[in-house]
């Protein structure tokens, strides 16, 4: 029971709290209620097959099945987290035990800092300075020598591409995967350290052991990236090429449920059925951020749990 | 200085800063083989970070400075690779420290993981029994070794401990007040252990206490610290029967 003295100021918070709540609850609501027309209607092939037929003659006509955006969404985060995670872990651990003090603090704050760009310049950046980069000197190398790889096999036309998206997205969340596993880093008591070293253990072997230790927050991290990378707009829209194409070349554009509701949105209201298609998109956006998170925050917790003070 | 047979610790003119303190002040003695060091002196004297000198884990501490020499078993901490000679010794913390993470059965597995002691499972297996009975923890572990350590009592931790650090056999072992957070019970059956590891193995141990009386009854020699000087050292006996130095005396009673 909250003491009488801070009942007032309790009750006072207490509809911010509720708004925030009710905020949400809405928000699923609206999201399941505009989806439902479209659901209702193609049913599981909404998500099991590609297609973008939209048409104004009227409802008969149009048939839509968000395969390759759901495809690209997860090839590009994919990407994203298994570029992201080992950077993140690498510098966690070379600023924490390797970097001289001040070198340590200046970086943290200039990684805290990309953390907080806005994406747009991410966006812009990746467009005009990392396409280009990676057209000339990975993909095209990559597509001469190596072709009969599946993921090399396509020309990379303008370079815009799901390894261009999945790459930029990689860049997007490590300062975010970095921030992490950083706190989680710091959590671990001195005590356990000193008891890796004195088993004799290398740096390397010492790795491995702050690795272990700290494994719930690597999954967290990833899990909170693979979110975030998930629901990037903007930034990927500029990059990823906006095509329907399910394919294994990374070099080939594709699309993302992000990317795609920010492309077309504007004009969705031409269309019958068009909107509420995207909404179901982001529905299941919201489904999977909501998975991601409550794992990652269990995670997090288990962290605390094991060091927390 | 130059290695002198028979001897498993030989310290001279160790001297200790942090952060421009100077903690460890010329500090010089040699323990035989085989034999047990008693550490003694009030909170903060410097004991710990003596111990963390012979082992190195005083380069973990941001600007710390070294001075001097430390041989342990004819090895010059100082001028060997820090891992190779952490390897000749274990040690056993202050507070129980067992990775959390690991089962019980992988905080002993570890060390000899680590230093490649082990070629098959079965020789793994063997080890950790071995370690857990000398540490006599295995009868009360033996049917949950896939439990991880929170599970176990403090005093069980600590002996866990033990058995981690007794698994890399190691030549010295150093022990930093590890009765000290545990109940009598616990404490009688670490210096059971302890005696029992003299009796049996080539090892060397380093004991950091607080309690006069563990010290008389389980050391051969013993060391006395006062803010970083070694004040007195030599055989428990001749130390406990007639100390030449105040402060000792004092300590000895239990008085500071
Ligand atoms: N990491 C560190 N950073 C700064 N000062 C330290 C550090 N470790 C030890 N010291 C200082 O060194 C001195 C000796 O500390 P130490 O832990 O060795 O004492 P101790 O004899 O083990 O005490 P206790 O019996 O309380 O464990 C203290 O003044 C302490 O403040
Ligand atoms: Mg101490």
């Amino acid at each position: 029971m909250i003491p009488k003295v801070d009942r007032g100021f309790f009750l006072t918070l207490l509809p911010f709290a509720a708004v925030i709540f009710a905020l949400f609850a809405l928000l699923a609501y609206v999201l399941a209620y505009e989806s439902w027309p479209a659901l209702e209607r193609f049913g599981i092939s909404l998500f099991t097959e590609n297609v973008w037929k939209p048409s104004e003659r009227g409802v008969e006509f149009v048939k839509y099945g968000l395969l390759a955006p759901l495809y690209g969404t997860l090839v590009t985060s994919l990407i994203a987290a298994a570029v992201a995670l080992p950077l993140s872990v690498a510098t966690v651990f070379f600023m924490e035990e390797m970097a001289p003090y001040r070198i340590k603090e200046f970086f943290s704050s200039v990684i805290d800092l990309m953390a907080g760009l806005p994406t747009i310049i991410y966006g812009l950046w990746g467009l005009e300075v990392m396409v280009p980069i990676l057209r000339s000197w990975v993909m095209s190398p990559l597509h001469e020598h190596l072709d009969f790889i599946p993921p090399f096999a396509c020309d990379p036309l303008s370079g815009a591409s799901f390894l261009a998206a999945g790459l930029l997205l990689a860049v997007m969340i490590i300062p975010f995967m970095h921030g992490v596993i950083k706190e989680a880093y710091r959590q671990v008591p001195r005590t356990y350290r000193e008891a890796a070293l004195s088993l004799g253990a290398t740096r390397y072997e010492y790795f491995r052991i702050m690795v272990s230790l700290i494994r719930p927050a690597i999954i967290a991290a990833v899990l909170l990236g693979l979110g975030r990378a998930a629901s990037e707009t903007v930034a990927v829209a500029l990059v990823v090429g906006n095509a329907f194409n399910i394919s294994p070349c990374l070099f080939a554009p594709g699309y993302t449920i992000s990317s795609l509701i920010a492309n077309q949105f504007t004009e969705a209201s031409f269309f019958p059925l068009m909107e509420n298609v995207m909404f179901a998109g982001s529905l299941v956006l919201l489904a999977l951020g909501m998975l991601f998170s409550g794992i990652g925050v269990v995670m997090m917790r288990r962290v605390r749990e094991l060091y927390g003070r | 200085m130059i290695e002198e047979k028979g001897y498993a610790l030989q310290i001279e003119g160790l001297n200790v800063w942090i952060r421009g303190k100077h903690i460890i002040k010329n500090v010089g003695l040699k323990v035989p083989k085989r034999r047990i060091l008693a550490v003694m002196g009030p909170s903060g004297s410097g004991k710990s970070t003596l111990l963390r000198a012979i082992n190195r884990l005083i380069d973990l501490i941001p600007e710390s400075k070294v001075e001097g020499k430390v041989l342990v078993y004819g090895t010059d901490v100082y001028s060997e690779d820090p891992y190779r000679v952490r390897r000749l010794m274990g040690m056993v913390f202050q507070t129980p420290n067992p990775f959390p993470n690991m089962s019980i059965y992988e905080n002993v597995a570890i060390g000899p993981k680590l230093n490649r002691l082990v070629r098959s499972k079965d020789e793994l297996n063997e080890l950790v029994r071995w370690a857990l009975e000398k540490a006599m923890l295995w009868d009360e572990v033996k049917g949950r070794l896939d439990d991880l350590p929170h599970r176990l009592s403090g005093g069980q931790q600590q002996r866990l401990c033990l058995a981690r650090a007794l698994a890399l056999k190691p030549k010295l072992l150093l022990l930093d007040e590890p009765t000290g957070n545990v109940d009598p019970v616990n404490a009688v059956k670490i210096e059971e252990a302890l005696r029992s590891l003299l009796r049996d193995l080539e090892i060397t141990i380093v004991l950091v206490t607080h309690t006069p009386h563990q010290a008389v009854r389980i050391s051969d020699y013993i060391a006395f610290i006062y803010m970083g000087e070694l004040v007195e050292f030599g055989l428990t006996d001749t130390i406990a029967l007639n100390p030449r130095h105040e402060l000792t005396v004092k300590f000895l009673r239990g008085e500071v």
